[in-house]
């Protein structure tokens, strides 16, 4: 890792332990502020990819997986929404009225919520007006659903526009994870719609942020190990600290070890494909069992939202369903390996 | 050897399935399980509808299972207002069963046990909690930490010591004692934000001089830490029925979603076969374990070997199921109820002690079993 990076490294963490830390309980329980939206703003890593004209920071590959690393490290939700704004909506609003939004959310005065489920299951999740005014289209289980705009999919189920809509508010439902920006339904306008493309776009732009995605769980891994590792540290049992006992001391190191060995292929990899699917298949499978772990060495500690562990469980769920698209991903996979069409049966 | 239940079992099991589906409906258990609230409207019509049977151990764990299976947080909150009863039955003399049991049995009261404490956990000799004699009564001080009905209980068995501890035997010198929650000085937090089971009721419990009448003495003076260890081989028991109902229920929706749900031949992927076969696996296998172990144990002949390998097992198999539920249903598992059975089953492998002192209880005892095998 050169120096830069390090210098990178340490600016996000100090800025998460700064403006984060303290409200990473607040995030989960209220959300995402308008305070951090514009803080992350000002910091550049809210558009960390994005191009400078309208107000990105332009940095490379390397850099952005820094940002998304550490502030995962935290908060989860703050880095989905970082990867959301560089790796999606970055690459979509590009013309007209949706590259003037695009400054906008980049500069934390907006806000931008995508239809995830129906554009990455590729079907039309929502159920015409029913449920909702004559103008308005009920989408369901939107990422970020008190934004101002978002990203859905048309009636025809191809294209991908840009439109206003309102949450429609989750009765007795909190989301499993990114509860930062939670999933809920939306009601989008019928009318006022910007064409952003085709839903293939966007599919494209996510299979091709494997190692980003990575990026996410690394630093989700991260966050939870070295918050067991500090209470193994100080928490005794039977007499002894929870760290001197060898079931407790192996899992943990030997966890640690994974993710020293996938951090330094997250960051020596650039631009390859391949490389970017093997860090993505391997880091879900960490994050779940790095995350359990954390929250069982906590015991029943960490069955309570205070001490910021088991969040990291929930998230390393949520992710995997919503960025990591499970069997179609470790189809991609294979077919890399195998160099042809494979696991299909 | 037959691994059949008995018929009365059997048409008991499909009475308690058909309860729970009724009543423990999808807006229900998210209402609970949102709000963070106590259910005492089921735990009574569940009494009524006699789904709870103490006097039959088998039942008793049927109904938990079955329960559990549909929703893990209302099946709890109305199977453990009697948690900890065992230990007045097996060792409280006939006025306390008379006069705190029988109350419980017909739903006038509920109870709860208090024995772990901040920052004690699964080790309950290091308990500090203290009794202290004074004239016909018991002062007691300290607190209690994660107590199930810790809020809505009316009384507690509760573990305190009564002599200093011996750093070398340190599980001696413990006793259990009935405590009201009406009596002076004592009082408790709910704890919020739970992960899952969050229909059940859990708090802190502070005892702030708290006088205890002596005869609430549960048994000996001095014997506390040998009937709670004697209750958790009892209830740890019910706890695999618990886990192996939350794990039996994420498989059943599962295949609900698999059937009835999800795009076309999702079924015939080998993937998703394989996945719901291991599931299916370990879901019988722990069941066959817990069988054994209440087999023993009902019979009075108990055996711990078996009892936390049953436990140990099922909680990592509700565990395991669960996720494997939310890996196989994507955004339906997301966004409908299966994600819930994914927060409650982490709760089994921590409580009632956790699955590293199932393994460690299991060792001890290969170690003393081998010694005295041929």
């Amino acid at each position: 890792m050169n120096d830069d990076l390090k210098l990178m490294k340490e600016t996000v963490r100090d800025f998460s332990a700064k403006n984060i830390e303290n409200i990473a309980l607040k995030i989960e329980r209220e959300g995402i502020d308008k305070d951090l939206l514009k803080k992350l703003a000002e910091q550049g890593f809210l558009g960390a990819t994005a191009p400078q004209e309208y107000g990105g920071s332009e940095l490379d590959g390397a850099s952005y997986r820094a940002i998304l690393e550490e502030l995962s490290s935290f908060s989860p939700s703050v880095g989905v929404l970082v990867f959301l704004y560089n790796s999606i909506a970055s690459k979509l609003l590009k013309k007209g009225k949706a590259a003037d939004y695009l400054k906008e959310i980049l500069s934390g005065e907006s806000t931008l919520g995508f239809g995830y489920g129906e554009i990455l299951e590729g079907y039309v999740n929502s159920t015409g007006n029913k449920g909702s005014d004559e103008n308005g289209i009920l989408k369901k289980d939107v990422i970020f659903p008190t934004a101002n705009k978002f990203i859905v999919l048309d009636e025809s189920g191809q294209n991908l526009i840009l439109t206003n809509g309102k949450i429609e508010k989750p009765k007795n439902k909190k989301t499993l994870g990114i509860r930062g920006l939670g999933i809920s339904d939306v009601t989008i306008e019928k009318s006022n719609n910007e064409k952003l493309g085709l839903r293939s776009d966007i599919v494209k732009a996510l299979e091709d942020s494997s190692l980003e995605i990575a990026a996410i769980y690394l630093g989700i891994i991260k966050g939870a190990l070295n918050k067991a590792i500090e209470y193994a540290k100080v928490r005794t049992t039977f007499d002894h600290y929870l760290k001197d006992y060898s079931p407790m001391a192996f899992s943990l190191s030997n966890l640690k070890a994974e993710e020293e060995l996938l951090r330094s292929y997250i960051y020596e990899s650039e631009n390859d494909y391949a490389r970017g699917l093997n860090a993505l298949i391997f880091s879900e499978s960490l994050s779940k069992r790095a995350t359990k772990q954390a929250l069982q060495t906590h015991g029943g500690y960490g069955y309570l939202e205070d001490f910021g562990v088991e969040k990291f469980y929930r998230d390393a769920m949520t992710i995997s369903t919503i960025l990591f698209r499970g069997r179609r991903d470790r189809k991609r996979l294979s077919d890399e390996v195998f160099g042809t069409e494979a696991g299909n049966l | 050897m037959d691994f059949e239940l008995s018929d009365e079992l059997k048409d008991f099991r499909k009475m308690v399935r058909e309860f729970a589906l009724a009543e423990f409906t999808s807006e229900v258990a998210r209402k609970r399980d949102f709000e963070e609230s106590y259910p005492d409207d089921l735990r009574i019509k569940s009494l009524q509808k006699g789904i709870i049977d103490f006097a039959n151990p088998w039942k008793t764990m049927v109904a938990i299972e079955e329960l559990c299976r549909v929703d893990a947080g209302l099946g709890i909150s109305v199977t453990v207002p009697y948690f900890g009863a065992e230990v007045i039955m097996l060792f409280g003399n006939d006025s306390q069963k008379e006069k705190y049991l029988s109350e419980v049995n017909r739903g006038k009261k509920m109870m709860g046990l208090a024995v772990t404490e901040p920052g004690g956990g699964s080790d309950v000799a290091a308990n500090k909690t203290e009794a202290v004699k004074s004239g016909n009564k018991y002062i007691l001080n300290g607190s209690k930490m994660f107590i199930t009905n810790g809020q809505i209980a009316d009384f507690f068995v509760m573990l305190a010591r009564t002599s200093k501890a011996d750093p070398a035997k340190k599980h001696r010198g413990m006793s259990t004692f009935i405590v009201e929650s009406k009596f002076k000085g004592f009082s408790s937090n709910k704890l919020e934000g739970k992960l899952g089971v969050r229909a059940t009721n859990t708090a802190e419990l502070i005892l702030n001089n708290v006088e205890v009448p002596e005869e609430n003495l549960i048994g000996e003076e001095g014997k506390g830490f040998y009937y709670i260890m004697t209750f958790f081989n009892i209830s740890r028991v019910f706890v695999a029925a618990q886990a192996i109902g939350v794990a039996q229920g994420a498989l059943d929706r599962t295949l609900e979603y698999l059937k009835n749900n999800a795009p076309s031949g999702e079924m015939q992927n080998e993937y998703v076969q394989f996945t719901l076969s291991d599931m299916a696996t370990r879901i019988e296998a722990a069941r066959l374990l817990m069988y054994k172990a209440a087999s023993y144990l009902f019979q009075f002949k108990p055996n711990p070997t078996i009892t936390s390998m049953a436990k140990g097992y099922a909680s990592e198999t509700a565990v395991f199921a669960s996720e494997k539920a939310m890996e196989l249903t994507g955004l339906y598992g997301l966004s409908g109820d299966l994600e819930r059975y994914f927060r409650d089953a982490k709760i089994m492998e921590i409580w009632e002690g956790t699955s590293e002192v199932e393994k460690l209880i299991i060792a001890r005892m290969l170690e003393k079993e081998s010694d005295s095998s041929e």
